[in-house]
């Protein structure tokens, strides 16, 4: 009974964030936003991000900064289409695959080998993945048909989030590599004196990572079913939305489990952009009201303790007084 | 019980740079016994641990394991041979669980054969060595950063504890800890002893070492001085030793007078903030007072509020300087006008350890050397060493890190940076904990020359016979509040003053 | 004391640098003011071109099939052209313009992305005697207007007319009876973008139709980014009508469709957009109706401005002053003006465009030596499917 109790007390706190950020939008415009279809497809939206922050969750707790996500996921996707076109659906699905293990041990060797920080090494190979998408079978863009995306539609996109969801929280919650990820994350030194070799697993750490950017490119074409290559950096603000949605998660940690935390994370940043346009706001301000919420959330926490300890003293004045 | 050798260090030099650090050490542990390991900062004892415990390698010299050869690669090899280490300032890793912190580096044990790990079997396996250690109130699945510093250590000793040591190196640990601490500390070492296993205890308190161990090896300079039996010697042969010449007695003040002028420097008001209630006291020129208590009686957080650090709930704390008053409310003020705080946790609140001894001593001063808006490097060097100087710190020059220097020259350096600011009012928190004899006398000798230069200290301390021996007045809380108030007198012994604080 | 002589021997160096950079210069001057001197004969003075383009990227079908319009005009002289793509924001500009003159460049084809830092981008081409022009843009700015007409070097633009395809698509969507709208653009500042959001906005205002909701995208577009607002417009706006694209490249057409698709509104929210997609696509939309209206066909656009680069380099300049060119928008609503437009205007199957070689020659007055500007300026106001068809229709 006290367990589930807890469970349910530490849902709850979790779940306040996105039902705050619901209300809001609900309160300015009850007719039309976030009717149940609506948050249908919001949840469909959130599900690639997702897949994306689970993918940089090792990463960010190691204190890693991973700024190739956007790039893996579009170049990915341009290779996954390219085998559908040439060899079908299956191809496609074993070429994300594939590749996202490719693109994960190019950067976990690349971070290994060349010991400079992670910022360097992965902003040039966004760079580099970026190029080469435009390079690749002539940089053309690729499109798939709608039944080749079915993993990019509901149920399958649920589906495979959550299986990618499972196999992150058991990596991360209960195998030896997921405490090793912890330790280094937050104490390197100590963790070497206990003989964990901080290397392997940072080098492990990115492998995973890229695998599922890997399964996010897939995802990602399923679900648009066209794209195109970028350039200059241009995969930055999908990246950012995945690394933001793991933020919120580092800030629920103390509620909800990390992993956890990361599908109320992307949920909520999807919710507020759609909930923008929904309210009307002015096109440029809406980046305003997004960044502005981030601040103001991850501020909050400390702001909070503030709050708390000025309240503590009052409340000890009004008690010697008495 | 047999006493057979269990490890013989043989021959062994380590040099850093050209500094020695151990020079031919030759020395044997046996089984069945609690050995000290006591020396001045520099002496080589903690060089010494560390070589055995596989973190540093020798230059020279080598070791034998029950007569075979043994060689460490690193400290996880050291550990594979059963031997252990507790250090002072080692610490666990926030945001994991206590179980996860114990079985750190040896989650293998719990893996399943599906390579999950078994958290159940885990937590009840921590529960059972905490369990062992007489801490069973620390709860296995519970987040260390959640819990208070002294229980995070003794899920350190847990860790060590659960490799089934046969020779435990307890490095200066019990400074760190309160009594309850060190009792579980001392009945795992009792256990050991009691099991035919060997412990290394190296300490900076020499009476702790007196009644804990059964020998003590006595190190200077980098060598082996001798081996002494604890039933046969006194503290002051030992002290003898660990220096190489007669301290004596004259250790704290001789004087019993207690003169001190009638003018208030520093006084506060009826404060309430977290334990303490309703705290009124004077600190006059040339006053050295004394706050004594229990580690979480108040004493450190009243130091805290004299320095502007915490804001109380109610009440004031004013300073008086050059006949006008400021009230303190936050450090600045505190500083600007000439008081120095230095605080009981040295390396986290007192120092920048990745900075230069130059830069840490100057940062008050640099308001004072700031010339319009430029600092020149020269009179900022000028004051550095000026100050170094003064302290006499071991060092190889004044832009070395502070991070590498023992804990007794970074107390100097902490020292230095208010003398060097002209602090007129010191407030001490436990200013030689963890500091050899040799630069306690010299702090205490600094003490009594800042006393009869007419600046006013405040010395808050956990430990009575340093309270006693310099201080004008004393003042004993506890829980948070004052209990008694003594004038410096020969009367005024140890056990006097427990009655008032327990 | 050291510190203060290694400053001065610092300072020096780097005056004696900017020193033979100034030069160079001047030595560049010298040589292309005997340019000049020529400037009057209908003889190529012999300088071989080298055309420098910036532009976003030669991969969509707009961006590829420009630059190779453009370059199969120089190759007419003999000429080649660089690419840079690298820019990011409108000043990375600049610095794609100086890396395309230290590449060697004698002119420079741009498509700004701003107005505000022509000024900047007039100046380094001056100082560097570089001839420059704009392709797709017009000049907002009464004020930066005025400054470029000032420059030597400033050859002019062409552009289209950019408010008024968009409130004719717009008109037509009203007609048609969209009563609530919602629109996605490229960041505030993109002139062309700016320019057809503006005609959409005229035409709600002279209409029933509202504009309920939009969307800018940060940074670059994409089928991801156009697909999100879009749905971002569903979510919100059940009553929606239509959307509109101010550009359709870059996959967002695509990511647009995805959107309606997948969440049942295709054909129930009516799609238009500015900017041709590749062929076979735009004939399914246009044909299935997902595709209200689309209009484009512009991709010839920067070949009237690089005309007049190649007339100026060769020292046959038409004009003494910077000249604007019109281009007409190709628009169609129906399957039918498709099949024409891609068998004749961009037949990238055939190979098959708007201008063979021959006639991009008569646009270079040492090949024609007839030539004069309005008769350049007339080609481009003829352009339309019917006189491609009257050229060479059965090329």
């Amino acid at each position: 009974m006290g367990k589930t109790k807890k469970y349910a007390v530490s849902a709850l706190k979790g779940l306040a964030l996105p039902v705050v950020v619901y209300l809001i939008f609900k309160l300015i415009r009850p007719a039309t936003f976030g009717t149940p279809e609506a948050l249908y497809i919001i949840a469909q939206q959130a599900m690639m991000v997702t897949i994306m922050s689970l993918g940089m969750c090792c990463n960010m707790t190691i204190g890693i900064w991973d700024f190739s996500p956007g790039s893996i996921v579009t170049m990915v996707g341009l290779i996954c289409g390219y085998y559908f076109n040439q060899y079908g659906f299956w191809a496609m699905v074993a070429a994300g695959i594939l590749s996202g293990i490719l693109f994960g041990l190019i950067n976990a060797t690349a971070y290994t080998v060349l010991r400079v920080p992670s910022v360097v090494v992965t902003v040039g190979l966004m760079l580099i993945y970026e190029s080469y998408g435009s390079v690749y079978k002539g940089g053309k863009g690729v499109s798939i048909t709608r039944e080749a995306g079915i993993l990019g539609q509901a149920p399958w996109i649920f589906l495979v989030t959550l299986v990618m969801l499972i196999i992150l929280y058991v990596i991360y919650n209960k195998t030896k590599f997921g405490f090793n990820v912890k330790a280094v994350g937050n104490n390197e030194l100590i963790a070497k004196t206990a003989g964990i070799n901080p290397r392997v697993v940072k080098f492990f750490s990115f492998f995973i990572a890229g695998c599922y950017f890997g399964i996010a490119g897939l995802v990602n074409l399923s679900y648009t079913t066209a794209l195109s290559p970028a350039k200059n950096m241009g995969t930055m603000s999908v990246t950012f939305d995945a690394m933001m949605a793991g933020f919120i998660a580092i800030y629920l940690s103390g509620a909800v489990n990390r992993v956890f935390g990361i599908v109320i994370g992307t949920f909520t940043m999807k919710l507020i952009s759609a909930g923008l346009v929904a309210i009307g706001v002015e096109a440029t301000w809406q980046k305003v009201f997004v960044g502005a919420f981030l601040l103001f959330f991850i501020g909050f926490t400390q702001i909070k303790a503030q709050v708390n300890e000025w309240m503590n003293r009052i409340k000890r004045a009004k008690q010697v007084k008495a | 019980m047999s006493h057979e050798t269990v490890l013989s260090v043989k021959g062994i030099t380590k040099l850093f740079a050209s500094t020695r650090a151990l020079v031919d050490v030759t020395l044997d542990f046996k089984a069945g016994e609690v050995r000290g390991l006591i020396g001045e900062n520099g002496s080589g004892k903690s060089t010494l641990s560390n070589v055995i415990s596989g973190q540093l390698h020798p230059d020279d010299g080598t070791m034998e394991l029950h007569g075979k050869p043994y060689k460490p690669a690193n400290n996880v090899d050291a550990k594979n041979h059963k031997i252990c280490m507790i250090v002072q300032e080692m610490g666990t890793i926030d945001g994991m669980t206590v179980a996860a912190n114990i079985f750190l580096g040896k989650e293998d044990i719990f893996q399943n054969k599906a390579g999950l790990l078994d958290t159940k079997r885990m937590n009840s396996e921590a529960a059972r060595i905490l369990k062992e250690i007489g801490v069973d109130y620390i709860k296995p699945e519970a987040l260390v950063n959640k819990m208070p510093f002294e229980d995070r250590k003794i899920v350190e000793m847990a860790r060590a504890m659960y490799l089934e040591p046969e020779i435990l190196i307890v490095d200066e640990t019990t400074t760190a800890l309160s009594q309850k601490g060190r009792d579980i500390l001392y009945d795992i070492m009792a256990k050991m002893k009691e099991q035919n296993k060997t412990v290394i205890f190296i300490s900076h308190d020499l009476d702790e070492v007196m009644s804990k161990c059964d020998s003590i090896s006595v190190m200077r300079d980098g060598s082996y001085v001798d081996t002494l039996q604890v039933k046969d010697c006194t503290p002051s042969q030992i002290r003898q030793l660990m220096v190489g010449r007669e301290i004596g007695d004259e250790y704290y003040r001789a004087d019993y007078n207690h003169e001190y002028s009638d003018e208030v420097v520093l006084e506060c008001e009826n404060i309430n903030a977290g334990i303490l209630k309703d705290i009124s006291l004077q600190l006059h020129k040339g006053e050295i007072l004394g706050l004594a208590g229990l580690t979480d009686c108040g004493i450190h957080e009243l130091g805290k509020v004299l320095f502007g650090l915490i804001t109380p709930a109610t009440g004031s704390v004013h300073v008086h300087r050059d006949g006008h008053t400021a009230e303190i409310k936050k450090p600045i003020t505190a500083i600007h006008n000439k008081v120095g705080y230095v605080s009981k946790n040295r390396d986290q609140e007192a120092l920048m350890l990745l900075s230069s001894i130059q830069d840490n001593i100057s940062l008050p001063s640099l308001d004072m050397l700031k010339k319009g808006f430029i600092i020149f490097p020269k009179s900022e060097k000028e004051l550095a060493l000026k100050g170094a100087d003064q302290m006499q710190i071991k060092m190889r020059g004044i832009d070395q890190t502070v991070m590498y220097l023992s804990g007794g020259n970074k107390q100097k350096v902490v020292l230095a940076k208010w003398i060097g600011n002209g602090s007129e009012i010191l407030i001490l928190d436990c200013p030689t904990r963890g500091i050899d004899v040799g630069v306690k006398a010299a702090i205490y000798r600094l003490m009594e020359k800042l006393k009869a230069e007419g600046k006013s200290i405040l010395m808050i301390s956990e430990e009575l016979p340093e309270v006693i021996g310099m201080s004008d007045r004393i003042l004993v809380l506890k829980d948070g509040e004052i209990q008694k108030e003594f004038m410096r007198g020969p009367e005024v012994t140890e056990s006097v003053i427990i009655e008032y604080m327990i | 004391m050291k510190k203060l002589l290694a400053l001065a021997m610092a300072l020096v160096l780097s005056l004696s640098l900017v020193a033979c950079g100034g030069g160079d210069s001047s030595a560049a001057a010298g040589g292309s003011s005997t340019a000049d001197d020529l400037s009057q004969a209908v003889e190529a003075t012999g300088e071989k071109v080298k055309l420098g383009i910036i532009i976003w990227g030669t991969t969509d079908a707009l961006g590829r099939n420009s630059t190779m319009m453009v370059e199969k005009l120089v190759q007419q002289v003999g000429g080649e052209i660089v690419i840079d793509s690298s820019y990011t924001s409108p000043e990375t500009q600049i610095q794609s313009a100086e890396n395309l003159i230290s590449a060697g460049c004698n002119a420079i084809l741009i498509v700004n992305s701003s107005d505000t830092m022509l000024p900047t981008l007039g100046k380094l081409c001056e100082e560097n005697q570089v001839y420059w022009g704009l392709q797709w843009r017009d000049v907002i700015s009464p004020e930066i207007e005025e400054q470029l007409n000032t420059m030597e070097y400033f050859v002019g633009n062409t552009c289209e007319d950019e408010t008024e395809i968009t409130h004719r698509l717009g008109m037509a969507m009203a007609d048609a009876g969209v009563k609530q709208l919602a629109m996605v653009g490229n960041p505030v500042g993109d002139t062309t973008h700016d320019a057809r959001w503006q005609g959409i906005v005229d035409a709600c205002d002279e209409t029933e139709m509202d504009l309920v909701a939009q969307y800018r995208y940060q940074g670059t577009s994409g089928a991801p980014a156009c697909m999100e607002a879009v749905e971002s417009f569903i979510t919100g706006y059940p009553d929606l009508d239509a959307i509109f694209l101010t550009g359709g490249t870059n996959s967002t057409l695509e990511g647009a469709l995805s959107a309606l698709d997948k969440h049942g509104k295709r054909g129930e929210i009516k799609l238009a957009c500015v900017d041709f997609i590749d062929a076979d696509q735009m004939k399914e939309y246009l044909e299935d109706g997902t595709l209200f209206a689309i209009a484009g066909g512009h991709y010839v656009d920067p070949v009237f401005t690089a005309a007049m680069l190649v007339n100026a380099v060769e020292g046959n300049r038409l004009s003494d002053k910077p000249e604007e060119i019109n281009l007409q928008f190709i628009d169609f609503q129906s399957a039918d003006d498709a099949v024409n437009y891609y068998d004749y205007v961009e037949n990238d199957a055939d190979g098959i465009y708007a201008y063979t070689e021959e006639e991009l020659g008569m646009m270079i007055k040492s090949i024609n030596p007839d030539l004069t500007m309005d008769g350049l300026r007339q080609m481009a106001a003829d352009y339309s499917i019917e006189d491609v068809m009257e050229r060479h229709g059965n090329a």
